[in-house]
Parts: structure tokens; sequence; C-alpha cells
């Protein structure tokens, strides 16, 4: 029997190494993580990093040549002074601010002025300019009132009684929270992108080719035929998931992340028990796609319903991470659990033993019961009536 | 040899076949001779042990395919209808895989190749991949991959159809040559010149149910009339489903 399988397997992995479509789907899910993840990152760093002028259309300018001198001495610019290439994207954007006739006589007198600020506050490309904007009032009409309390011969601390000084426990490490929930949902994801091609041409691509049947009058059982497969499949997105999980940690720690706050440390070790992990996670993303595949009819009816059971992967970590309370079986969960190990270990936290190996088993048990369900329904009446 | 005897098959309220038992006898050629849609299809899926049947058994040289069927399978080849093939192997390894299926393995897979690839005379093609293939190499990689494993039994599901003067000269010479050495063979066919060029003995089968067993001569006495064609329209009652 060992002699069948081995031939059984010999032949699914040659068909699936010559399989070019497969080959570029592996190769695909392989770089698309982490080419993606660099873009995110540096995009980030320079939104940071980096202050942007804001344009404001003033009206009233002229009464406050001082107010209008201190904003632009923090990047806040009138409108005519936009540059070409920020045009376009100001004139969708427009921000007016109003300073009233009676500025500079109100402002003499020491009574309240009202300036009126004008722009779309739901515009979510405004918000940070327009936090920014407020935050210069008021500096500058703190200014102007401590300058007012020390020419009265009074303390301006007076007015501040209370101060609050913030410690940040939050490590370089544990500040990357979301960016290592995205970083571990890219592996998980490579795991069904790379094998997908591959779990629908052995089992629904060979119903298609009239090749199945046939299969199912030799003398093996269907047991070992499920095996072969699963065992191509499994390999095929375990494989790639690992070179994407590797290709992510050096494109991670390449990147300067340190210009974000954060920072990500993950030595040997941590890979190869990540590694570890994904092992069975490739079986069940294995024979997930192979059970849906072989109840479709055609190639193409299988690749809509192996595409729904591609959101898994990004549906997981999303409930993870807008659950506001995390239950605890949730650690021992198929995907979530191994979702959690790895955001863990991407953020420098130590290994949830248990959890890392109920939550292997429970993946194997529940793989291992699928393998067995897709066994015996390649045995009934309904797949072979269904052949033709 | 096979054997089915009293089969029935029921699907819902539809009956498929309907206590059908005939033999297949080694060192001849049976034919099983239907219009489509005659039940000869499931009579075939009940042989290889796909389907269950309502009624009665299937055997495989004396073994009940029902019971045991992965021993039974051992001594049978197919010859299946459509030849479904995977185009990134070559011929080789394609008859390999079934070689394989059939716990074939070392020297003893390496020798049944070679001799499979000369009896059939496809040295030429072995090592291409069959992408690409001709209906006729189809034809000779999937009776390659029948006999690979020297079943005593063989069944052959429509096999000509489609087919071009010289496979189907071939396919017939490679029979003819089964059937001296003793090899049981079984075909089903709606073509009425092959089978009456190649079987020993002729089973119509129409609406599920046998209406008439013999050798071709017989089956012309029977009816009255002088070709294979007209007997058979006679005997099934109407010229519904014959084109072939």
């Amino acid at each position: 029997m060992i002699g069948v399988l081995k031939g059984l397997v010999q032949k699914e992995f040659r068909e699936a190494i010559r399989d070019r479509r497969a080959i570029m789907a592996g190769l695909f899910a392989i770089f698309m993580g982490p080419v993606m993840m660099a873009g995110i990152i540096l995009f980030q760093i320079d939104e940071v990093t980096e202050i942007k002028p804001t344009y404001v259309e003033f009206t009233g300018a002229e009464h406050a040549p001082s107010l209008i001198s201190f904003l632009a001495s923090q990047k806040v610019l009138p409108r005519d002074k936009i540059t070409e290439d920020e045009v376009a994207k100001w004139a969708k954007m427009p921000i007016t601010f109003t300073i009233p006739d009676d500025y500079a006589t109100n402002m003499a007198q020491g009574k309240p002025i009202t300036l009126i600020i004008n722009a779309d506050f739901s515009n979510k490309n405004l918000m940070k300019p327009l936090r920014r904007f407020e935050k210069i009032i008021a500096q500058y009409s703190r200014s102007i009132g401590s300058t007012r309390l020390l020419m009265r011969g009074i303390d301006p601390r007076i007015t501040n009684p209370l101060l609050l000084n913030t410690q940040d426990t939050a490590t370089p490490e544990s500040k990357s929270g979301l960016m290592m929930g995205i970083l571990a949902m890219f592996i998980m994801i490579s795991l069904f992108t790379a094998s997908m091609t591959a779990a629908i041409d052995t089992s629904a691509g060979e119903r298609e080719r009239h090749s199945l049947e046939l299969i199912l009058c030799q003398p093996v059982p269907t047991s070992m035929v499920v095996l072969s497969k699963v065992l191509m499949v499994s390999a095929y997105g375990t494989i790639a998931s690992i070179i994407t999980m590797i290709a992510m940690t050096f494109t991670m720690s390449a990147l300067p992340l340190e210009k974000l706050g954060m920072s990500v440390m993950v030595d040997f070790s941590t890979m190869a028990l990540i590694a570890i992990m994904i092992i069975p996670l490739g079986y069940l993303a294995g024979i997930f796609q192979l059970f849906f595949a072989y109840r479709a009819k055609s190639f193409k009816e299988a690749q809509s319903y192996l595409s729904m059971i591609l959101l898994l992967p990004m549906m997981v970590p999303m409930v993870i991470t807008f659950l506001p309370h995390k239950p605890l079986w949730l650690d021992y969960v198929p995907l979530a659990g191994q979702h959690l190990i790895m955001e863990a270990l991407y953020k420098g936290e130590g290994v949830n033993w248990p959890a890392y190996v109920i939550t292997a088993l429970v993946t194997t048990v529940v793989a291992f019961v699928m393998t067995a369900i897709l066994a015996k329904s390649l045995k009934s009446e309904k797949v072979v009536l269904g052949l033709s | 040899m096979l054997k089915v005897d009293n089969i029935s098959k029921t699907f819902g309220d539809f009956t498929a076949v309907d206590g059908v038992s005939f033999e297949a006898k080694d060192g001849e050629i049976t034919g099983i001779l239907g219009p489509n849609g005659a039940g000869k299809t499931t009579c075939l899926r009940i042989l290889y042990g796909l389907l269950k049947p309502t009624t009665g058994y299937a055997t495989i040289d004396g073994i009940d395919v029902q019971k045991s069927a992965i021993t039974a399978r051992k001594s049978l080849g197919i010859f299946p209808d459509q030849f479904g093939m995977s185009e990134r192997l070559t011929a080789r390894e394609q008859i390999e895989y079934f070689a394989q299926m059939h716990g074939l393995t070392g020297a003893a897979l390496k020798e049944a190749l070679d001799r499979v690839i000369k009896d059939l005379d496809m040295a030429e093609i072995s090592d291409r991949r069959t992408e690409g293939f001709s209906q006729g190499q189809r034809m000779k990689v999937t009776l390659a991959q029948a006999l690979v494993h020297r079943p005593k039994n063989l069944v052959l599901d429509e096999p000509t159809r489609g087919l071009d003067v010289m496979s189907t000269r071939l396919l017939r010479e490679q029979l003819r040559k089964l059937k001296d050495e003793g090899h049981c063979i079984l075909f089903s066919s709606h073509v009425m010149q092959e089978v009456a060029a190649l079987c020993d003995r002729v089973i119509v089968v129409a609406k599920g149910k046998i209406v008439a067993n013999g050798s071709p001569e017989e089956l012309c006495k029977l009816a009255g009339k002088d070709s294979l064609e007209d007997a058979f329209v006679a005997i099934i009652g109407s010229d519904e489903g014959v084109a072939a």
C-alpha cells in the first residue's frame, strides 16, 4: 500500500510542479505580501515624519498681520502660495479662515475675538490639517493671554493648576500591533492564494478532464487518493507561506520602522517556531480547499467557491482586531489561534505554549476529520452520478 | 470472468436497470449493445463497484464487487468512454500512474511499462507530454493504462467513438490478440459493425432490460433479418436512438 501511495503522490507532484498557472499563483502570493507591506510602511513614514503645509483662504488677513505670520511660520499658508502639484488636491478641500474687521480694536481693548474657520470636517484628508490648525490658534491665543497676565504682574502658571505627565509604557515592538496583525494576515493569506489553483486543478479540473471516474474505478481506497492530493496542495501552501513569512520578516527589518516608533525583533528561532506552526495550518488550508473544490463540477465553479474561502484568512484577523472582549477560547480556534501567536511573536512577546500546542492539535484534528469526510463522500453514489 | 446476476438499480421512481443477468466468459468478446439511455453505463458502474445495485450482485473472477471492491478491481482493466488524461504528464508517466495504482513497483513496474509500450507500438510518443495528442494517440495511452497490469478482464465503454480507421483497426487487433490469450473482454457499444465484427456473444439491452442474448448470427436468426442492425431494430422494437 505504501508503494501505491508513493505512486499517487508522485503523480500529484509531477503535475503540480509542471502547472505554470499554479506556480505563478504561488509566486504572486509570496511577493504580494512583502511588496504591499513595504508600500504601506514607506507611505506611513512619509506621512508621519514630514509636516505638509496647509493652505487656507484668508479673509481679513490685513487686520492681523502678526497672527498671519505666526501661522506662516507653522506652515499654514495663504492659498496663493500653493505649489503647482498641490493645486488639484487642495481645490477639492477648501478651508476658509475669517478674521473680523474689529480684530485690531478688540485685541487692543482685551476683548474676546471670534475667528471663523469654515471647512468640511468629515473629510478624512482634512482631519489632520484642521486639528493642527486648531492647536496653532489655541497656542497663539494662550501666548497672548500669558503675556497679558505677565504685564499685569501675575504668574501665568496660575491659570494652569494641574499638569499631566503622560508616561507611555508601550515599547517600540508593541506599538506596531496593528502592523504586525497585517503582517500575520499576509502570511495566512498566502497559505490559501498559493495553493488555490493547484487545489482546483487536481480536483474539479480532474473531473472536468473526465479522469476522476476512471481513478475511482481503480483498486485504491479513496482515502489514499484524497491523501495524495491533500499532501500536494498542503505542501504548496505551506512552502509558499513559510517563504512569505521569511521574506516579510526580512523586508520589515530592512525598513526604517524606528521612524514610526516601531521595531520588529524576530530571530531565527522565532521564525522556526512560526514555520512549525504553519504546517498543521497548511494541512487544514489544503483539505478545506479540496473539500469545496470537489463539490464543484467545473474549474470555474470551483474558482468561485474557493475565492469565497479566501475571505477566511482576511476575516479572522479583522474580527480579532475589532472584537472588544476577546473570548479565551479564541486562542484555540484554527486560524485565530495561530494569528494571535504570530502577532504576539512579532510584537516581541513570548509564546503562549498551551495555546501553541492546543491550536496545532485542534487544527490537525479538524483537518483530519475533513479528510475522512471527503474520502467517504468520494465513495458516495451522488458523486459518481454527478460525473457524467 | 465477469458476471452480473439479477441486478436492478432504481433512482427514486426511475428504474435504470431491471433484473439484468449475464456472463462474459474468458477467451470471448462479449458485447453489450443498446441505444443511448438503455442502462449500459449504469450496468458497468455496478460492475466496477461504483454504484450499489438495488438487487442482485456482480462478480469479477468470482469476487463480489460490493463486498471487496478493491480486490475485485485488481483483475480488471477499464477503457473508459472518454480519454481523460493529464496533459502535463508524458504518456509513460500517465501509464505508470495507473500501473502504480495496481501495485506495481520497482523492476516489475519498469518491465510492465516497457512491455505495454512495445506491444502497442508507442515508443515514439511515450516520452512526450500528452498535451496535443491526436485521438488515436490518446486511445493508445488509454488502452495501455488499462492493460499495463495485465488484467484478466477488460471492459471497454464505447471504445471506437471518435477514432479513425487506423486506430479502430489497431484496437480490434489488440482485442483479438487478448481474446486469443484467454482474456475476458466486455465491450459496450451502439455501433453495429463493430459488434458484428468482433463479438462472440451479444447482449442487447433496452430500457434497462436484456431483450436478447446470443451470437450475432443467432440474433439475426431470432429477428429474421440479414444484418445485425436490422435485427437490433427489430429486437428493441423502435429505431429510437440507434444513430451511430
